[in-house]
């Protein structure tokens, strides 16, 4: 029962959370590190014995109702600890950048504890949600969330509508999964194997659509990239290891337990399909280099939806392959908004219109750039790659002609996605820039930390897809 | 012994070099070390040779090198050898652009990931090294930083992930689904599988490889990036682009075909037309060609079409068995003897190209001339390759090529016949072409007498570690025929002196002896009398300037070119066919690219590109849908001012009944 100790990553991030709001700069900096670093090694030890263990899955109760079942409590298994460990790594390497990034203004110094306060509290409830096979437990995880990442969104106050937006459409979510609950009366994903075909259906779909809005999928997909006026960390967290992984990982739960009726797989990716062509259509009109990943994560969350659904189909791999291809998409993510981090940082702007020769005035940036958005179209050395190898692999296990239709419209996003950041690497990373004595005072900046934070993460990026294989062979079908 | 275990270490120790501070530094130890790799891999070759086919496992990678891999291994050593002992000293021309450790990791990464595609006994694995070997390849194209390197870098990076990730993703996807398992692709098993599956399946599979093999190697009608990117690079990394990179795509074709898939009549005879095609083309385009290493990148589509059809040849006849299976067997050995030799004058082509480069920072033929009296041992080593290519005897080209035409006149089949005789036709204009590559720089005189000097020692030792083996092994081809041979077992006539198939026999030694010996009888005949410099007689006219007698590359086979100038316009208007379609995919993306954009309040603006489209706000589906709701909830919550709720309190509210419907459920 050593995973009980899971459960203090969370409080730790609740609470430390809440002590962070009274703070500021280096204060701030201060307490967010301890909370996250102790927080990491706290779900490191946890996390270790559970895997050394031969386990398959371990269930912590703490509030159970005869009726509804499991409330509240932790269900760790493979998935859900190596998600929790991406939670306190990408948290912690996040403080970590942010302590220098918010360094930009005084004022944004002044206004870390709110920062940190919001994102910790983002943190718990993700954390929250991904230990969860509890709907309720999922609500409230998602409603934290949204409120967190709503108020974070506007923190510069400007266009305050987007994080409304975001708040919006995480609430229908909230309604669609309340009316699952009252549709169902159960609130554990473990209960749901015992109802009829028919109900099962009826659920599946009013959680597939909240699990679709948590990750910005099909119908209301513009609240990801709205949202990304954000700071460059809270935008990190928002599409690595919070709201669009929960919603990933919450539909896997669903596939996983289940035993979803195989013509639930006809409900799933006619959606996600079409969310991999708009993107096709947005990318190359997009300039702003983080609405552009956006747009990348809302195609990479539909890959790992259409992978996973294999799953209803009765393929273990799907599962699996799914959730490898989202954990190998979180740290990919994760270094693409940080390196488009020090843009903003030095330069002012992530609109790629205006950024030429990074190549000689941010190599360690651009070497970071390079790498992470050939590595969101699926190029080496990063673990999309493998990723986007396995899912084609294992798309051959679609039905009719969704065995070619799937991978082809997958790799014409990818293809896409490759071209326009190939004719966008031409234009930044070389090209010529007038240095003038204030661009010059900018990039003279210190970044130190930043590029620390991003090369423990390029590191992590290169060997994850080679650890985490095994890893994910113990994800198994649990109904 | 696993000797690949220590190039790997080499390899890696090289790629680390790039930590040390100064730019010379890490260039140097880092090519040096790329050298020990690959003489490692040559170790381990000889040891593959000696003690039979080796089964290993390094870094849970399984590797296998049987008698094809070894051949292919052989190639990637002996470039990868030659071409980092020129690197050490010629990278210093890059000095400016400081970036040694982008060197020293992709140089290494490159010959690596080559030498693990062809002893990788996974298909996952050769997918992996492959795309390894892409990606290397591709930020070593873009070195220089010019822009119409990055632009050729580009175009060979798109095509490479359309035509060969997308292929192979697709080609592993469908072994994966016969296969059932992710951990048991070996190629064995994959063909296994794949002999009881369905036509459909198996032709997917094969046109799929097929697709990945000709793009890589450059074959038509997919050789269009290979002239721009091959020159692109830095010589060093363009011997190795066409010197062992084609040819790793050669090697995937054979062990797909000779495998996995299994030779077939239509596949050879696919395969040995697409060749015919591609000597063709190839070769007439390099006849045109002006800049050195455009004119040699050419040629490696060129005498990519001679491997191809020696290959198809094999293919297509094996299968028949007697004495057909015999002259495939030929045209197979023919084709993997050409794969060695080109490998090994085209390295040394390349390297000498990068020699004039180094000398005089000049790449176009017309700007160049009388290099021969000052770099002597550059232009030695250019001649022989040259005459290598060319398919002259005593050199290594003529033994390949003359038994690719040999298999192919005996196959009894017209079309064959016919790919054979294109290649002996194709071999005329191949010499045309070189007498320009070697005269052009090395003959007549300098356009303005510069102060030029020899290249340094490592680089010569790179030349002419290849241009010697362009000799040696046409004098000797037994040094490497029976390594050659041993994938294909050809009946050949191969003693000490003799080479040659049933009836045709070639001596060598006796040729090379000859030609020795007649140099020297007519050298001392016709001792060449001392040169009197003079003015040219130029009728008095006096507005033609003394510079323009001469005749520059241009205009050495104009009048030719002219002759043939429809076939050019048929293959200027195929690439021009090419380039509209390209167009007409992003003039349709715009159309509809339109409809996602904020253009409604000027309807009638004209989008004609994307920086165009890129000037308009970009417009979502559900916030489109949703904005009459969302302007009326604006509308109603000013005009009911009273009731104008704090966005905080909107949000408590909100909380409040979230957390009321979930208690009241429990």
């Amino acid at each position: 029962m050593e995973e009980v100790f899971l459960t203090i990553p969370i409080l730790l991030f609740l609470f430390g959370g809440i002590a962070l709001f009274a703070l500021k700069r280096k204060a701030a900096d201060a307490l967010v590190l301890i909370v996250s670093g102790l927080s990491l090694l706290v779900d490191a030890y946890g996390s270790y014995k559970f895997l050394v263990s031969s386990k398959n899955i371990e269930k912590i109760v703490f509030y159970k109702n005869n009726v509804l079942g499991q409330v509240f409590g932790l269900t760790v298994d493979t998935a859900s600890i190596v998600m929790s460990l991406l939670v306190t790594i990408t948290g912690f390497l996040v403080f970590l950048y942010s302590a220098q990034y918010m360094e930009k203004s005084p004022e944004e110094s002044n206004r870390k504890g709110y920062l940190y306060g919001w994102m910790s509290i983002a943190l718990a409830a993700s954390l929250f949600s991904i230990f969860s096979t509890s709907l309720i437990q999922t609500i409230i995880g998602l409603e934290v969330m949204a409120v967190s990442f709503s108020l974070l969104v506007n923190f510069y106050g400007i266009n305050k509508g987007k994080g409304w937006k975001l708040f919006a459409v995480e609430n229908l979510a909230v309604v669609l999964l309340l009316i699952a609950l009252g549709y169902t009366g159960k609130s554990d994903l473990f209960l749901m194997n015992s109802l009829s075909s028919h109900e099962k259906i009826l659920a599946f779909i009013s959680m597939l659509f909240a699990a679709f809005a948590m990750s910005s999928q099909f119908f209301f997909y513009s609240w990801l990239p709205d949202s990304t006026q954000a700071p460059i960390p809270v935008s990190t967290l928002l599409h690595s290891v919070t709201l669009v992984s929960a919603g990933v990982i919450f539909f896997l739960r669903m596939v996983q337990l289940m035993k979803l009726p195989t013509e639930a797989f006809n409900l799933v990716w006619p959606f996600t399909v079409t969310m991999l062509v708009l993107m096709i259509i947005y990318y190359p009109i997009q300039s702003d280099a983080k609405k552009l990943i956006a747009y990348s994560t809302i195609s990479q969350a539909a890959v790992s939806y259409t992978v996973i659904s294999y799953g209803i189909l009765g393929q273990q791999v799907g599962i699996q392959i799914g959730f490898y291809q989202m954990i190998n998409h979180i740290v990919v993510k994760a270094i693409a908004f940080l390196s488009v981090g020090f843009f903003i940082y030095h330069l002012g702007t992530s609109d790629l219109r205006k950024i030429k020769g990074i190549r000689t005035t941010m190599p360690a940036a651009s070497v970071a750039w390079f790498l992470s958005f050939l590595g969101l179209a699926g190029v080496l050395p990063l673990g999309l790659f493998f990723g986007k190898m396995f899912t084609i692999m294992s798309t051959m296990h679609g039905v009719g002609f969704t065995t070619w239709l799937i991978p082809s419209i997958i790799l014409i996003d990818s293809g896409v996605f490759f071209v326009v950041v190939l004719y966008w690497f031409r234009d930044i990373f070389f090209g010529e820039i007038k240095l003038t004595e204030a661009l010059a005072k900018d990039l003279a900046k210190p970044a130190g930390l930043m590029i620390a934070v991003v090369i423990v993460f390029l590191v992590i990026g290169s060997v994850m897809p080679w650890v985490s294989l095994d890893m994910v062979k113990r994800i198994v079908f649990l109904g | 012994m696993d000797f690949v275990i220590y190039a790997l270490m080499a390899f890696l120790a090289g790629a680390l070099m790039g930590f040390l501070k100064e730019y010379k530094a890490v260039v140097r130890a880092s090519s040096f070390l790329g050298f020990i790799a690959s003489a490692f891999l040559f170790f381990q070759v000889v040891d593959v040779y000696i003690n039979g086919a080796l089964k290993t496992n390094i870094l849970g990678i399984p590797i296998s090198i049987d008698s094809l891999s070894n051949l292919f291994l052989l190639v990637v050593s002996l470039i990868g050898m030659a071409s980092s002992l020129f690197s050490v000293n010629y990278m210093d021309y890059y000095e400016k652009k400081g970036k040694g450790w982008v060197y020293a990791l992709t140089f290494n990464t490159f010959i690596m990931s080559m030498a693990f595609i062809v002893i990788v006994n996974s298909f996952e694995w050769f997918v992996f090294f492959w795309e390894l070997m892409t990606l290397s390849s591709f930020i070593l194209v873009f070195f220089s930083e010019e822009k119409k390197d990055i632009d050729a870098s580009l175009k060979y990076y798109i095509t490479m992930h359309f035509l060969n990730t997308f292929p192979l993703f697709l080609s592993l996807g469908i072994a994966y689904s016969l296969v059932g398992s992710f951990s048991k692709l070996t190629f064995p098993v994959i063909a296994a599988a794949l002999a009881a599956a369905p036509l459909i399946t198996k032709a997917t599979f094969t046109i799929l490889l097929l697709i990945t093999f000709m793009t890589k190697a450059g074959v038509a009608p997919f050789h269009y990036w290979l002239p721009d990117a091959h020159p692109a690079a830095p010589s060093n990394v363009s011997a190795l682009l066409s010197g062992t990179m084609i040819k790793v795509a050669v090697y995937g074709l054979v062990r797909s075909v000779f495998t996995i898939i299994g030779p077939s009549a239509i596949l050879g005879y696919t395969i040995a037309s697409l060749g015919t095609i591609t000597l063709i083309v190839g070769t007439l385009y390099a006849l045109r060609e002006t800049i050195g290493k455009r004119l040699l990148a050419y040629h490696s589509v060129g005498q990519m079409g001679y491997i191809w059809l020696g290959i198809g040849i094999g293919a297509a006849l094996i299968p028949k068995g007697g004495v057909y299976a015999a002259i495939g067997a030929l045209g197979l050995f023919a084709g993997l003897f050409h794969v060695l030799n080109h490998a090994i004058f085209k390295g040394s082509l390349f390297l000498s190209a990068g020699a004039i480069i180094y000398a005089t920072g000049e790449k176009d033929l017309n700007n160049l001339g009388g290099l021969g009296r000052y770099m002597k041992a550059t232009a030695l080593a250019a001649l022989f390759a040259s005459l290598a290519i060319s398919g002259i005897p005593p050199f290594n080209g003529f033994l390949s090529k003359w038994l690719i035409y040999i298999a192919g006149y005996y196959s009894t089949s017209l079309l064959l016949a016919i790919g054979a005789v294109m290649a002996v036709f194709i071999s005329a204009a191949t010499l045309a072409s070189f007498m320009k590559f070697y005269s052009a720089p090395f003959g007549g005189e300098m356009p303005e007498e510069k102060p030029v000097k020899e290249v340094p020692l490592m680089m010569l030792a790179g030349q002419w570690l290849l241009a010697g083996l362009a000799l040696l092994i046409g004098v000797f081809p037994r040094i490497v025929v029976p390594l050659v041979n041993l994938p294909a077992g050809a009946p050949l006539k191969l003693t000490l002196f003799t080479y040659g198939y049933s009836a045709s026999t070639f001596i060598p030694l006796y040729f090379a002896g000859l030609i020795v010996v007649l140099s020297l009888a007519t050298y001392a005949l016709l001792k060449p009398r001392e040169t009197v410099k003079a003015k040219p007689w130029d009728c008095g006219s006096t507005y033609v300037e003394e510079g323009e007698y001469k005749v520059k590359a241009d205009g050495y086979y104009l009048w030719f070119e002219q002759k043939i100038g429809s076939f050019y316009r048929f293959t200027d208007w195929a690439y021009s066919f090419g380039y509209s379609i390209l167009k007409y995919i992003v003039k349709s993306y715009l159309w509809i690219a339109r409809f996602f954009v904020k253009i409604v309040d000027t309807p009638y603006t004209k989008v004609e590109s994307i920086e165009e489209i890129r000037e308009h706000e970009v417009m979502y589906i559900d916030e489109e849908v949703f904005k009459p709701l969302v302007r009326f909830i604006k509308v109603a919550g000013n005009v009911l001012s009273g009731v104008r709720l704090g966005k905080f309190i909107a949000l408590t509210v909100i909380l409040v009944v979230v957390i009321g419907i979930l208690f009241a459920l429990l």
